[in-house]
């Protein structure tokens, strides 16, 4: 896709200018928001777990983003990547006895595993054929989980999944047990995807990606092995997701089948685009007003019993799309 | 030392050969064009070159290294650089990073390229601009900067597609200088394909001239222009004696006009194509439009049309103003196109292709078997041909089916596009044939043509383009007597 | 998982594959057309089928089944034509991908717009009285409302090939699939030919979907469980062509029912699997995108 941001070089003086001029200095404020977000929510009437689901499907968007915004590939099955991780931790975690971050690890890396294979098979394919294998696959992944009921739980999902302390047997252990704490478990990774994605992009693969998006043929024609460059985002973008997915299944104690569908890769999608592809916070701030409104909407637009969530987040999309194509953050970046 | 040699290079696509046994050397730091007419395979070859199409045969040798088949990113890290006809940068990123991202590909460590960016972009004259965002440069600006990104990747070649293109003269100076520069000062070895005949022959150390997917010439730019068979292939033939058709007896002064085009101006995005056109056809004529390729005869036919909509100037069709309509409009005010390519649709029958603009115009079906009979009785032997599907016929079948499709309605003025092109002579001879009897009928006709002694014999009488703007209008026999003006403007 | 198949079992599967194998190419032909000559994804496909198993339920009390196989088509046939018209058609400039996004968004909301006019439970909806029950076919016994389903669609295919080959209509579909410009250049309005053929396509997802309600049943994300496979059909019967369309959905179909009887767990799973090993063998479906509707 060809939505992109323009470089933000504001004209500002003083403190104002120096926090938008300097990446270091607008990180930075966002690391103490995220840590006193859990006290700062409760006052526009949120609590411990909404701050939780924010950042873990910040971390989710962040990933995505690489794959969407900076090299401009649309896929609408990564959630594919966010369950799988999840379930197969899940399932490690129930039945053998082992520490969380060794469950989480495997199930990071089976997930990328398949992330691997998928893109190897459909990389080769763009735009829409692209985007329509990513749901096909996306799928298969639900139905195996909704329909294998004896292993994944089926439709019921899988229950049980432990979650009390992080760390390493006989060197130290920290709890995870209460909101709180697991909340500053997931800022810990959040900090680290954060630092790590922003290394990223700035580094040459990210200027790469960002040429494949402006022109594919023109970065192939100057040199680059597009393709290896294509898949690598897949996987980045799957790694991401299953970071999300692993911190997602021990927050819920619990894996259901529809952290599968292509419903919830297409909030994926939604969280990155309202907040603002191709920008290093947009993605963030998506997340965070994405779930943030699925909230509301739950709580205040209920007709005879009914949540229509859908309609809304729908209907917001849709605007965004039509109106506000380079998302909130991107609203906000002055053009050169 | 040869830098680059091709042997017996072949690009075929089914049955048609693009490019056709093509040998080709050329020596270190030397530059080389590569002309020819329309569909030559100029295009096609340059592609072969730098990997983008697989030849069917033959040997590119690079250095001594064949890179044949090579996957376009191996051929530019052999040192192959190659500039694109239509622009193609990195829109959104800054002109600086349009540099530096493809520098840090063959340049170590980042200071290296760094360093190498801001020597590239004082090349191309573009060093104040180098934080614009790339999107909003002019378009001379960004056609510099597409020759930039092709200095990137540490080239010893150059392959430059039409630099010029869609540049008004000034600006056309200053890529030359720079195409020139880039040969004497930083020793490129340079090959271009480019359609203006006073820049190839002025910059020129050798010509390739290419016809039908074939070597026709080579040599020196004088060498080349002396070349009988070389004009021949542009004009069509210089033999005046060989009579297509007869030439219409009477005159036509006194008729109507019927379209009248008035400084009309056109872009491809930011590419000005079309500059103040002017012209018009009366009633009943056979107007011809020349000129070489590249020069805009066929987006004026698109202008008209509505297809590539004019950005100022008026057109009017019948007193009625239409540059501003829709084309499906405008092709129902009774114009219509046969385009260049004829554009049959191949899924279709013949009988189907014909019958395709009878769609829903509440034409009587007594009306539509009377014009299909008479499309028939012109042409008797493609009665059998009737349920064949468009893929199946002749290029010739094709371009009589465009003929005949263009004619089916209610049409009153018939713009043509190089309707003779790919065809043998005797098939031209009854095309032209054809031409005259839809006239006679009453048809007005727009030729386009680069095959000049066809539309010189049909035509009453002839505008000739060059760079987008129309720079000979007179009778089709003036232009033919005066050899030196119709080589210069048309042929080499 | 059972292998013993008997050669009633099979044929009984096969001709279950067929039934569900039609409903799949109703939804893919309309999706591939739409595909080959405007380029656009459509997604809104799944809820235009939900759309006409809905006008079933709502109708049924007043005017039976029968009538509703012509009613419902029409009318999800006009709002498909309103969707085109609104909401696609000054989109398609720009980049194909916003399309799939935009039809994406719509599908959400009418989604939800059909649960909140009718509700969140399922409605279970009966075989019309001539046809429920069983027939004996000799090597087996069949359902006579999936004979019929058989039947009927294998009808209405046939008159959509007549329409495509044979009416001036069908053909300047065909043609503007190949060649857009060229059309226009004719003369000919190709806004309305889009609007015309995704009307087309919605109510063939319609009748799909008043076919499949008594087989199915009748719930609000009952789009979403058929424009997945439908999806799968069209890139494994190539892009824009009919006949992939048709011999894509009863490959698809009867795979499918061949596997429910196998091992069931599997079935929806197969379908996927089926993609996958498409594309590693022949990468531009069974007919290609050169194939345009051959």
């Amino acid at each position: 896709m060809n939505v992109s941001n323009p470089v933000s070089r504001g004209e500002s003086k003083g403190w104002f200018g120096i926090i938008r001029k300097s990446v270091y200095a607008q990180l930075a404020i966002l690391f103490v928001i995220v840590i006193i977000w859990p006290f700062v929510i409760p006052l526009i009437g949120g609590y411990d777990g909404l701050a939780i689901e924010m950042l873990i499907f910040s971390i989710f968007a962040m990933g995505f983003n690489v794959l969407l915004g900076y090299t401009g590939i649309l896929s609408f099955g990564h959630a594919a990547f966010f369950g799988l991780a999840g379930y197969a931790m899940g399932l490690i975690l129930i039945h053998m006895k082992i520490p969380i971050l060794l469950g989480m690890l495997f199930g990071i890396v089976l997930s990328t595993l398949t992330a691997a294979l998928i893109g190897l098979l459909i990389i080769r394919k763009t735009g829409i054929y692209f985007a329509m294998l990513t749901i096909a696959f996306g799928q298969m992944f639900f139905f195996i989980a909704s329909r294998w009921k004896d292993f994944t739980g089926g439709e019921d999902g899988l229950t049980g999944i432990p979650r009390d302390v992080i760390g390493i047997p006989g060197l130290f252990a920290i709890p995870i047990e209460k909101p709180l704490q697991f909340y500053y478990f997931v800022v810990a990774i959040f900090m680290i995807a954060a630092i790590l994605k922003y290394k990223l992009i700035h580094s040459h693969f990210g200027m790469v990606l960002k040429t494949i998006r402006e022109n594919e043929n023109r970065a192939k024609m100057v040199g680059y092995n597009v393709r290896q460059y294509k898949l690598a985002s897949f996987i980045i973008a799957a790694i991401y997701a299953a970071v999300a997915g692993t911190l997602y299944g021990l927050f819920l104690n619990y894996m259901f089948p529809q952290t599968l569908d292509w419903i919830r890769s297409g909030d994926i999608v939604i969280m990155t685009l309202v907040g603002g592809m191709g920008t290093f916070f947009g993605p963030i701030i998506g997340a965070g007003v994405v779930v943030a409104l699925r909230v509301l909407i739950s709580i205040y637009a209920k007709i005879g019993g009914l949540v229509f969530w859908q309609f809304f987040m729908g209907i917001i999309f849709l605007i965004f799309v039509l109106f506000f194509p380079r998302g909130i953050w991107g609203f906000f970046q002055k053009r050169e | 030392m040869e830098i680059l040699s091709a042997k017996k290079v072949c690009k075929h696509f089914g049955s048609l050969a693009a490019v056709n046994w093509v040998d080709f050397a050329v020596q270190k730091g030397e530059l080389r064009s590569i002309i020819g007419p329309n569909g030559a395979g100029k295009t096609t070859f340059f592609n072969v070159l730098t990997g983008m199409l697989p030849p069917t045969s033959g040997e590119i040798l690079f250095k001594n290294e064949n890179i044949a088949g090579l996957p376009p990113y191996e051929v530019a890290r052999k040192g192959i650089g190659r500039s694109f006809q239509i622009t193609s940068i990195f829109p959104q990123l800054t002109v600086y990073e349009n540099l530096l991202i493809p520098c840090m590909l063959y340049y170590q460590p980042k200071s290296e390229a760094i360093n190498r960016t801001w020597e590239i972009l004082e090349d191309i004259d573009l060093k104040d601009k180098a934080h614009y965002v790339a999107a909003n440069l002019s378009h001379g600006d960004k056609r510099h900067l597409d020759i930039g990104i092709a200095l990137t990747t540490k080239p010893e070649l150059l392959l430059l597609d039409e630099p010029t293109s869609g540049m008004p003269p000034e600006e056309s100076v200053r890529t030359v200088k720079l195409v020139q520069k880039l040969k004497s000062e930083k020793g490129y070895t340079i090959i271009l394909i480019e359609h203006k005949m006073d820049i190839v022959l002025s910059i020129s150390d050798r010509i390739t001239v290419l016809h039908l997917g074939e070597k026709l010439a080579e040599g020196t730019p004088a060498e080349v222009q002396a070349n009988e068979e070389v004009q021949k292939a542009y004009l069509g033939g210089l033999d005046k004696e060989y009579k297509l058709v007869n030439r219409r007896e009477g005159n036509l002064q006194n008729r109507n006009g019927l379209l009248r085009m008035e400084k009309v101006n056109a872009f491809y995005g930011e590419s000005h194509v079309l500059h103040d056109v002017s012209l018009h056809v009366k009633e009943g004529e056979i107007v011809a439009l020349l000129g070489r390729n590249g020069a805009g005869k066929t987006t004026t036919l698109r202008a008209v049309m509505g297809l590539t909509p004019a950005r100022s100037g008026t057109i009017q069709f019948q007193n009625r103003e239409i540059e501003a309509l829709p084309a499906e409009t405008i092709a129902n005010q009774g114009i219509s196109l046969v385009p260049a390519e004829r554009r049959i649709f191949a899924n279709l029958t013949l009988a189907e292709n014909l019958e395709m603009p009878f769609f829903m115009k509440g034409i009587s079906a007594q009306e539509r078997r009377k014009q299909v009979e008479a499309f028939f009785s012109d042409f008797p032997f493609l009665i059998k041909r009737k349920t064949h599907k468009g893929n199946r016929l002749s290029g010739g079948e094709q371009q009589m089916l465009a003929v005949g499709r263009g004619l089916m309605g209610h049409v009153k003025f018939m713009m043509l596009d190089e309707p003779s092109q790919g065809l043998a002579p005797m098939i031209v001879k009854h095309l032209a044939e054809v031409i005259q009897k839809i006239n006679n009928a009453g048809m007005t006709i727009l030729l386009v043509e680069q095959n000049a002694l066809m539309a010189l014999e049909l035509a009453d009488r002839v505008y000739v383009m060059d760079k987008g703007g129309i720079v000979y209008e007179g009778k089709p026999d003036d232009l033919w007597a005066n050899r030196q003006l119709s080589q210069e403007l048309l042929g080499v | 998982m059972h292998l013993n198949l008997s050669g009633t079992v099979i044929v009984t599967q096969l001709l279950n594959g067929f039934a569900l194998g039609m409903l799949f190419t109703l939804m893919a032909v309309g999706l591939t057309i739409i595909l080959g000559l405007m380029r656009v994804i459509n997604f809104t496909h799944g809820v235009l089928y939900t759309l006409g198993a809905y006008t079933l339920i709502t109708l049924h009390k007043y005017l039976g089944f029968w009538p509703i196989l012509v009613i419902a088509p029409i009318c999800v046939g006009l709002i498909g034509m309103a969707i085109e018209a609104s909401m696609i058609r000054p989109i398609y400039r720009r980049d194909p991908l916003f399309t799939l996004l935009l039809t994406f968004g719509m599908a959400m909301v009418v989604e939800d717009v059909v649960r909140l006019v009718w509700g969140d439970i399922p409605y279970p909806m009966a075989a019309p009285e001539i046809l429920s029950g069983i027939v004996n076919l000799g090597v087996c016994v069949f359902s006579k409302y999936r004979l019929f389903v058989i039947i009927f669609t294998t009808i209405l295919l046939f008159l959509v090939w007549l329409l495509l080959e044979k009416t001036a209509l069908g053909k300047t579909i065909l043609a503007g699939t190949f060649d857009r410009e060229m059309v226009v250049i004719l003369g000919i309005k190709i806004d309305l030919l889009f609007t015309l053929v995704f009307g087309i396509g919605a109510a063939l997802a319609a009748i799909a979907g008043v076919l499949s309600a008594p087989i199915r049943g009748v719930f609000p994300p009952m789009g979403t469980d058929i424009i997945m496979p439908s999806f799968v059909v069209v890139i494994i019967g190539g892009m824009g062509s009919f006949w992939g369309a048709v011999i894509g959905g009863l490959l698809v179909g009867i795979v499918k029912s061949f596997t429910v009887e196998i091992y069931s767990p599997m079935a929806d799973v197969i379908v996927f699997i089926l993609l996958a090993v498409v594309l590693l063998v022949r990468p531009r479906g069974i007919s290609g995108i050169e194939g345009l509707l051959e």
